[in-house]
């Protein structure tokens, strides 16, 4: 039985397997490929908010044929503040940035706020250049449209995805597929 | 009603001149979402007029929920879930037939509910709270008369009144619908 059957039986609203473990390491190797090309003789820096995309980041970097630096960013729980607090870094970049070539490595864009957020913030640090590549995107639900995405992964369709590092309240991110949940059942699942 | 007036004062991004009074918990929430990333808003600024009897009198219009100035979008919000929504895509599709320089997209539940997948809260399980803030025993809505009023703000559709104004001709996001 696999780790998402387990879950499943267990009540876990783990649908099925939307993308393979197959598939998405096939397109993380294009898309090293593509960044490699892109980046010769650059040396970037990878930065990746936590937690979602800690997966596909250290899939990514292994997959990138050019030396590159990685760090991580930690943003702020949305509703741990109170009401008039904002979105902020918890955990900022280790590795100034300017000057440098910074791509941004996340796991999901959609409203585009929160790459929004990051991309002016890194701004202000006088990168030499800024890029975001995303494992999954769904450009039809873009709030805000000036987000620099050059590379996807793949565009999905308008569903919750859990595994390959995505998770919901630290669950099923060690899924090595990406499953779509089952978001009727979500309430009681969270609930429990 | 939810965001009283004591509210408003501490929503930073908030840059409309009248205090809102939120329908619902995911009007709220949605509030609190564009505050968090401090992307300026709007709430219900302006209404748009989707049919008038012959008189030229107004018989049906749509306000949607936000403006966000910056993104020149207009946003509704629907707690409904995206196969339930067929009414409110028909007002948006004749709003853009009708005005179509006007950006205006849906903002689902489950872009509520992505937020919490990404970001649940530290010390609490706010990803459930939004689950439960946004189910199903939502608070009534106000009535059509509140929310479809005609008002000082009313837009009336190119041609019969008069035009939205600070809108831009850079098209609509033709994918909303699907």
């Amino acid at each position: 039985m696999t780790a998402a059957e387990s879950l499943r039986t267990a009540g876990h609203p783990i649908g099925e397997v939307y993308l393979a473990r197959s598939e998405i390491a096939a397109r993380v190797g294009e898309l090293g490929e593509a960044l490699g090309n892109a980046y010769v003789g650059r040396e970037p820096v990878l930065v990746a908010p936590l937690k979602s995309s800690t997966v596909f980041l250290a899939d990514l970097s292994r997959a990138l044929d050019c030396d590159h630096a990685v760090d991580f960013v930690e943003l702020a729980s949305y509703g741990s503040g109170a009401l008039g607090g904002g979105v902020r870094l918890l955990k900022d970049l280790d590795i100034p940035i300017v000057g440098r070539h910074v791509v941004i490595v996340a796991d999901v864009v959609d409203t585009g706020l929160t790459l929004s957020y990051l991309a002016r913030t890194f701004s202000a640090r006088a990168p030499e250049s800024l890029s975001a590549v995303t494992l999954l995107d769904r450009p039809y639900r873009r709030l805000v449209e000036d987000v620099p995405v050059e590379h996807t992964g793949f565009t999905v369709p308008d569903e919750l995805y859990a595994g390959y590092g995505l998770g919901l309240d630290e669950r099923w991110r060690a899924l090595p597929d990406l499953h779509v949940v089952l978001a009727d059942a979500l309430p009681a699942a969270l609930a429990s | 009603m939810h965001g009283e007036a004591d509210q408003t004062q501490r929503f930073r991004a908030f840059c409309g001149s009248v205090p809102p009074r939120f329908a619902n918990p995911a009007e709220l929430e949605c509030a609190r979402i564009f505050d968090w990333y401090g992307i300026p808003w709007e709430y219900e600024p302006r209404s748009f007029v989707l049919e008038c009897d012959p008189e030229g009198r107004v018989t049906r219009a749509f306000t949607p929920d936000f403006f966000l100035p910056e993104q020149n979008l207009f946003i509704e919000v629907t707690v409904m879930k995206q196969s339930l929504v067929t009414r409110k895509n028909r007002k948006l599709r004749e709003l853009r037939a009708l005005y179509p320089d006007v950006r205006v997209k849906l903002f689902y539940r489950r872009d509520i509910e992505r937020l919490a997948q990404r970001y649940h809260a530290r010390g609490g399980n706010h990803a459930a709270h939004l689950q439960l803030a946004l189910g199903e025993t939502m608070f009534p809505a106000r009535t059509p008369l509140l929310r479809e009023c005609v008002d000082s703000t009313m837009t009336s559709p190119p041609g019969r009144m008069n035009r939205p104004s600070g809108t831009t001709s850079d098209g609509n996001d033709g994918g909303l619908l699907t």
